[in-house]
């Protein structure tokens, strides 16, 4: 407890250096407006900053990632709620009950709320990040290579299995960026692997490139598919953003249990920020007085999603700080931005950059605030981005593509991988193929061999190691049961399915 | 002409796993290049092969998948028509890019680029795709190659 509350100083301290205020402040807008305008989602936005934040300090650079990821979430619910087009995933949820509240001319007093319960999610969030983090992190230095390949490899199949869809919507992409991993030189042996005798590919597959590629042009070319028609926002006034006395009262519960569902999804592999917010839907539906007005406007289904979101964006760092490992896209860029700086992520992190560790998560908070006091004023700005043409969005959006994919090595060669992912994500997206594994696999994929053949080093060659400690086998015993999760509860439905039709007849 | 033509998932996902298939073969074909190592001494092949396996195992679950999905009618759809030649338009764009920057560099490249998109995109007469076209060249001239310091090629032209 001592030790959260000397890091919550010490972070202070970090977090309120000017660079990083400003760097806190231009993720939070710039996440916002990410999420406002279609085209681009966090997860290339995030991908597009990553070159540039290889000038700034690690820290301001981070700083700024990290804002821009739970900025787009807010921005993300602004246009689900006004024109029911939920800027991203999370947000979809947000958009049913929102948007009915838009059409009974509550869209203001929404916007308000849902800013609230972002900010009451990413602030309490912040508190268990604080706890959690640094113990975690002791727990984690006497993790060895077995410990973590179960950690990496068990995570990264979780996430596979659990992104939606059937199993090979996940797998097929999880183990194609594995793939993409291992091309380039071979950290231990100096070997060129596949790269068919092209310096190109030398340096390998960049995360940028391939992120910004398979989310932003693939997302791009979605766009141009349906570009058909467009709807106007409504005008939302200043006292339209007041919410009534009642809709507040109503707003306490969902935003508590919200939060409580955030954290915990936030902690799993996956992407927790979407999921923990249709839980935290299901669970206002189950146990909220006013659940049967669920779906016609209601305050709780965008209360508890939108406290669930943006709690699971933040308590998302502890896996990322304290272990070093990348459950998320966004996470994955995260890490790639500390190694590209030099720095190691991983349990030891606190210890060698503390600055780091408790700068970033109290700049969360920090960035919680300005989100809340810009964002309500701001929402009318918001709206008007709305206004701006599809195609004068795509054409900047591909410049910027293209120049952030170069800007990476100053290589060509990343704007024709930005191209071929592009290609190939939008065909895997149609088909309903999930792309999160594929990025997570490309950045996991290093981590992965490495510990694995630390591991058959250290046993020469014994491949017990990897299920001798009890840290290990409790560990693949977790990644078992959430595997088989999915498909029991399927059989469990359906044979539940086939003794009521039984019965009916 | 319709918008879109619908394509069966079940089928899609069956070309994937064929796919998949021809490239995990031409993956093991690489990897048996390197060398094995022992399993205490692991050399560069060895997790390589592991991947090699798994994306048999990706290709054969897929294919899987498509076969179940064949009694189904799930569908996807691909733009056709007016939204195809957009696509075609907007991704050339980006194709254009890619293959003029190094000689046409930093300004006309950016410029024709954003001129294709808005041609095929806006229905604004010429001048103001012109325009706009410039305008944003030089938002991007100015964020990227003046702010932020990115090296973009010159090009042919100096410029």
């Amino acid at each position: 407890m001592s030790e959260a509350l000397q890091g919550l100083i010490y972070g202070l301290g970090v977090a309120t250096v000017p660079a990083n205020l400003l760097a806190a402040l231009m993720g939070a807008l710039l996440g916002t407006a990410i999420g406002v305008l279609p085209g681009l989602g966090p997860v290339a936005g995030v991908a597009l900053i990553l070159p540039l934040t290889f000038t700034f300090d690690p820290t301001v650079g981070l700083i700024m990632m990290a804002g821009i990821y739970y900025g787009s979430l807010y921005g993300g619910s602004t246009t689900g709620i006004l024109i029911n087009i939920p800027g991203e995933a999370p947000s979809i949820v947000t958009a049913i009950d929102g948007h009915q509240m838009t059409l009974k001319g509550r869209g203001g007093a929404a916007l308000t709320l849902t800013a609230v319960a972002s900010f009451v999610g990413g602030t309490i969030a912040v508190i268990g990040v604080l706890l959690f983090s640094p113990v975690l992190s002791e727990i984690a230095i006497v993790f060895g290579p077995s410990e973590f390949f179960a950690l990496t490899a068990g995570g990264l199949l979780v996430l596979s299995r659990i992104t939606g869809g059937s199993f090979a919507s996940g797998f097929l992409p999880m183990v194609l960026g594995l793939a993409m991993s291992t091309v380039g030189v071979e950290a231990v042996s100096g070997y060129d692997r596949f790269t068919f005798g092209t310096q190109d590919l030398l340096h390998g597959f960049s995360l940028v490139p391939v992120v910004v590629g398979a989310f932003g042009v693939a997302e791009i070319l979605m766009m141009v598919d349906r570009y058909a028609n467009r709807i106007r926002p409504p005008a939302v006034g200043w006292r339209d953003l007041v919410p009534t006395r009642e809709e507040v009262n109503r707003s306490w519960l969902p935003w508590g249990r919200g939060t409580i569902i955030g954290f915990l999804f936030g902690l799993l592999p996956g992407p927790s920020a979407t999921m923990s917010s249709f839980a935290a839907y299901r669970l206002e539906k189950a146990v909220s007085k006013n659940r049967d007005k669920l779906g016609t406007g209601a305050v709780e289904g965008i209360c508890g999603p939108e406290a669930a979101n943006n709690a699971a964006a933040t308590s998302s760092l502890v896996p990322l700080l304290a272990l070093g490992l990348p459950f998320s896209t966004v996470g994955a860029l995260m890490i790639a931005a500390m190694m590209v700086q030099g720095i190691q992520p991983g349990p030891l992190l606190l210890i060698q950059h503390p600055d780091i560790f408790w700068g970033v998560i109290v700049s969360c908070y920090i960035g919680n605030i300005m989100l809340l006091v810009l964002n309500i004023p701001m929402v009318g700005i918001w709206v008007k981005m709305l206004t701006i043409p599809t195609h004068i969005l795509i054409s900047l959006i591909i410049v910027i593509a293209s120049i952030g994919a170069f800007s990476v090595h100053n290589a060509i060669f990343d704007v024709w991988v930005l191209c071929g992912m592009g290609l190939v994500g939008y065909f895997l997206r149609k088909m309903g193929f999930h792309l999160a594994p594929l990025v997570v696999a490309l950045m996991l994929g290093p981590i992965i061999e490495k510990h694995f053949r630390e591991a058959l080093y250290l046993s020469n060659g014994d491949l017990t190691i990897f299920v001798e400690s009890a840290i290990s086998v409790i560990l693949w015993i977790v990644v078992l049961v959430l595997m088989l999760t999915v498909p029991l509860a399927k059989v469990w439905q359906r044979m539940s399915a086939r003794r009521g039709t039984l019965e009916a007849d | 002409m319709s918008d879109s033509r619908d394509f069966s998932t079940a089928k899609a996902r069956i070309v994937t796993g064929v796919i998949a298939f021809v490239v995990g073969g031409i993956y093991l074909w690489q990897a048996l290049d390197l060398p094995v190592g022992e399993m205490g001494a692991p050399g560069p092949a060895l997790f390589p092969l592991f991947i090699a396996a798994l994306i048999f195992i990706a290709a054969v679950i897929t294919l899987a998948d498509g076969y179940a999905m064949l009694s189904q009618d799930e569908t996807f759809y691909l733009p056709a028509g007016k939204p195809l030649r957009q696509c075609i338009a907007v991704f050339g764009a980006l194709l254009f890019l890619a293959v003029t920057l190094p000689f046409l560099g930093r300004i006309i490249s950016p410029f024709v680029t954003i001129f294709i998109v808005l041609a095929s995109l806006s229905g604004m007469p010429w001048w103001k795709q012109f325009l706009w076209s410039a305008g944003l060249t030089l938002f991007a001239w100015l964020a990227f190659v003046k702010l932020l310091g990115v090296p973009l090629p010159r090009g042919i032209l100096g410029v």
